[in-house]
């Protein structure tokens, strides 16, 4: 007696497809093992072809009604069905599957049935209002810079699973209605029909749910990257001793010559005169209203090179978390070396000028990554030696 | 109008009712003797007697006796009584009206019809 392994050939809550595959799997001599039942497949154990009839049973302990079946009647119901000689396999989402040799049914009357599968309809009904929650992460992914800031730092893999989400949502609220309407016409004396084709699109499904399989591991493995590069002391810049703030910086200090341009009001303008230009994103998205973070951008010429100088505002924010979204911000610019200079700091200091204009330094400890103010030159990597040069500049 | 819970019993239930109506028994025993009263007939499937006894229990229609073991027995308590014998008399009912019809003469209010 041989193991073999074969991948579900039809969604997993298609009940009446799952019931005749397994029938014509015993009829081929491969059983259903107990406890058999995966994700993405079932384990039979081989022998001598046989008629065999499987039934999916909804199970007491995911209704958790009180209208036919309760918890503490679970392992009598079971008891109940294998003196009748129905054994039990195992358990698969909502139900408990039982075999027969031979065929013969469960339920023989509709209306008694109904009552379970109405039950189960209304339980589903609620899971699955529960699992809309998870879409909500969903569409803030969607919809958030925490969402575009992935795709620019490579974990676009997120994006490409959200068909994926797509789909899976189609099919529990398929499912539902189904269980509904299966219920209904059992109301009305219908027998719930247990046959099913399940050969008609058992191909494209299978490689649907690979596709799937991998798109959520490679999604796991992407999101482990990130934050262990996060955690990475990799890259991180030397630092000064400092006892007090690092000092204040202006615009002149850096660049006694430059033009003070505009601020951020007129972000459009500025993109359509240097469409090259990077622009620093506003804060504009969920996240950052709920912790208070916002941006005003504002930029200052000299000749030809246009720097852009981040006015931030912060209030009762965590500092690293202002600073690590102002680092991955910053690290979209162009300039991915920015993050890894700055990764590991804990404490952020800040001083405003007349125009907003401030100078932040990066604390760790006693030690500071010297107070600089932030120049971004259009996007390309020049930004990198830029912010060599402010940090070289300031004195201790 | 919507139906009330046990308000009307549906074969199998009703059948159970009359298996339990003669002495307790436990669930394979009901479905046994259904099986024979009606010469296979009438069958029960399992899942069915045990949701029908379940709801059954719940409504106060039987209760369990304790028979040795994991078996159990049940029987009818008095509103069982009366929803049986509720339920007998009024399928007795319908087919005394039934035998009725094939002899009985009535007539409308507007057209005077006589069916003999």
């Amino acid at each position: 007696m041989s193991i073999v392994r074969r991948m579900l050939p039809c969604p997993s809550y298609d009940i009446a497809g799952l019931e005749t595959w397994f029938r014509d799997c015993a009829a081929k001599g491969l059983f259903l093992r107990e406890n058999g039942i995966g994700a993405l497949c079932a384990q039979f154990v081989t022998g001598e072809p046989q008629t065999m009839t499987y039934r999916f049973e909804p199970s007491a302990y995911i209704l958790n009604t009180d209208a036919i079946l309760d918890q503490d009647n679970l392992e009598n119901k079971t008891g109940f069905l294998e003196e009748a000689g129905w054994q039990l396999l195992g358990s698969h989402r909502q139900y408990l599957l039982f075999a027969h040799a031979g065929t013969c049914e469960l339920h023989t009357d509709p209306e008694t049935e109904s009552l379970i599968r109405m039950d189960l309809a209304r339980a589903r009904f609620v899971q699955l209002l529960r699992a809309c929650v998870p879409l909500l992460f969903y569409g803030f992914l969607v919809s958030s810079h925490f969402m575009q800031l992935m795709i620019q730092t490579g974990s676009w893999i997120v994006l490409a699973t959200i068909p994926f989400a797509v789909v899976s949502v189609i099919g529990s609220v398929t499912e539902c209605v189904r269980l509904f309407i299966e219920a209904s016409k059992l109301e009305k004396g219908i027998p719930y029909s247990h046959e099913k084709d399940w050969r008609k699109n058992a191909a494209a499904f299978k490689v649907f749910r690979i596709m799937k399989f991998c798109m959520y591991t490679l999604m796991a493995a992407a999101f482990v990257s990130m934050l262990a590069a996060d955690a990475s002391d990799a890259g991180r810049i030397s630092l000064k001793d400092y006892s007090e703030d690092p000092p204040f910086m202006t615009v002149a200090d850096i660049d006694p010559d430059a033009e003070y341009v505009m601020n951020s009001f007129v972000i459009e303008s500025l993109r359509e005169q240097f469409p090259t230009f990077n622009t620093m994103r506003h804060y504009s998205d969920l996240l950052s209203r709920d912790n208070y973070i916002w941006t005003e951008d504002a930029y200052l010429k000299k000749d030809e090179t246009v720097y852009c100088f981040t006015n931030l505002y912060y209030y009762d924010t965590d500092f690293d978390f202002v600073a690590r979204r102002l680092f991955r911000e910053y690290s979209t610019a162009g300039d991915p070396a920015f993050t890894q200079r700055f990764s590991g700091y804990d404490e952020l200091s800040g001083s405003e000028d007349e125009h907003g204009l401030i100078s932040f330094a990066f604390r760790k400890g006693k030690k500071v990554a010297a107070g600089i103010l932030h120049a971004d030159r259009g996007g390309d990597s020049v930004s990198a030696e830029v912010l060599q040069k402010l940090i070289d500049s300031v004195k201790p | 109008m919507p139906r009330k819970s046990m308000q009307v019993l549906t074969d199998s239930m009703f059948y159970i009712l009359m298996a339990l109506s003669k002495e307790e028994m436990c669930g394979q025993d009901i479905a046994a003797a259904i099986d024979a009263l009606t010469e296979s007939r009438i069958q029960i499937g399992p899942a069915t007697l045990y949701t029908i006894l379940s709801k059954f229990l719940k409504e106060g229609i039987i209760e369990e006796t304790p028979a040795g073991g994991r078996k159990r027995n049940y029987k009818l308590t008095e509103s069982g009584k009366q929803v049986y014998q509720q339920e007998k008399e009024r399928l007795l009912l319908c087919l005394e009206d039934a035998k009725r019809m094939e002899t009985y003469e009535y007539r409308q209010k507007d057209a005077a019809v006589s069916v003999i």
